[in-house]
């Protein structure tokens, strides 16, 4: 009886230490992203032959060439997240290579995580000259059973939006947080193929000695995200016509 | 019929008189008035031209690189998409 005392004894102490190690899980997830070269394949092969005018296709080439990465990192603790781009812009203001792949990498948006109180938001200021900060809405993931290895990690694929999205998460990593306001997943994402680029994990640090603190996003205008659409939906009308 | 004749001859002059002068005071007019203004116009439109030049070719840009799924932030990286062709063609082409 005593021995079964000293063994529930242990049980308990280890489950309470899994318990604490995975709530105060913490880290930084350090990402990179290029032109997906399936998407460069597609300009090439097909999309850049239908453009007519000569200046777009000399454009898009600045852009689907454009071969150095834009950094981005995902910070995260206490089930809360903050991903945002790192790379700064270069004073060039031609050079469109760069300036295109940062904005498709999330440019200077904030994108901000909280699985305790189910609330995920977006800091944007540069769509239409103010900042506002509205809801990131859930998107529903396709799970899959197909995997790879990324980094050392079995990574599962999942795909949204009728597979125009693909996510690789490990299960490994219990954070459902990935770039560019992607969330929903059974795990980190380490690699996102998301329109003509993809992000991919390049340093994963777990439990880092620094203290890492998630901020809520202040700094601009809460709105609903149905407003945010009306205002950038006007805005669009400006530019675009109906 | 002399008289008539005389009298129909003068009103045939008459007309035509009327209708020389009628012709130089349009031309005239025309030129005082339209052409300074079609030079302007001219210049006006030259302008504008390079500004949307670059607002076509920035929409087409813009539209042939937005992501084609279902965005986080509705369309708003398409604007700013858009934002980032038109600088670029501005400042190399109309600047």
């Amino acid at each position: 009886m005593r021995l079964l005392k000293i063994y529930l004894a242990i049980l308990l102490f280890f489950t309470t230490s899994i318990f604490v190690s995975q709530t105060n899980f913490y880290g930084i997830i350090e990402y990179e992203s290029k032109i997906n070269g399936k998407k460069l394949d597609e300009y090439l092969s097909k999309k850049r032959s239908e453009i007519k005018n000569n200046y777009v296709v000399k454009s898009l080439d600045k852009v689907f060439f454009y071969t150095k990465g834009i950094k981005s990192k995902l910070i995260f603790t206490d089930r809360k997240g903050l991903f945002i781009v790192e790379d700064k812009l270069s004073l060039d203001i031609q050079d469109l290579g760069q300036r295109i792949n940062y904005t498709s990498a999330g440019g200077t948006k904030e994108y901000y995580y909280d699985d305790n109180n189910k609330t995920y938001l977006i800091k944007e200021c540069d769509a239409v000259g103010e900042c506002f900060i509205f809801p990131n809405k859930f998107l529903k993931w396709q799970l899959t059973q197909e995997t790879k290895k990324i980094n050392g990690y079995i990574s599962y694929k999942a795909t949204r939006s009728n597979g125009k999205v693909i996510a690789w998460y490990t299960p490994k990593i219990p954070i459902s947080f990935g770039p560019k306001g992607e969330y929903g997943l059974p795990g980190l994402i380490l690699e996102l193929a998301i329109g003509k680029i993809i992000f991919k994990a390049k340093k994963i640090v777990l439990n880092p000695k620094q203290k890492i603190i998630v901020e809520e996003l202040k700094g601009g205008e809460f709105v609903t995200f149905e407003e945010y659409k009306k205002i950038i939906a006007k805005a669009k009308k400006k530019v675009f016509g109906n | 019929m002399g008289f008539k004749f005389y009298k129909m001859k003068r009103l045939i002059l008459s007309l035509v008189f009327l209708l020389a002068v009628g012709v130089s005071f349009i031309n005239a007019s025309s030129n005082d008035e339209v052409l300074p203004n079609s030079k302007e116009a001219i210049e006006v439109v030259e302008e504008f031209g390079c500004a949307s030049d670059c607002v076509q070719a920035s929409r087409e840009g813009a539209l042939a690189f937005a992501e084609d799924h279902e965005d986080r932030s509705p369309e708003g990286e398409l604007m700013q998409l858009y934002g980032n062709f038109y600088t670029a063609c501005y400042s190399a082409n109309c600047a």
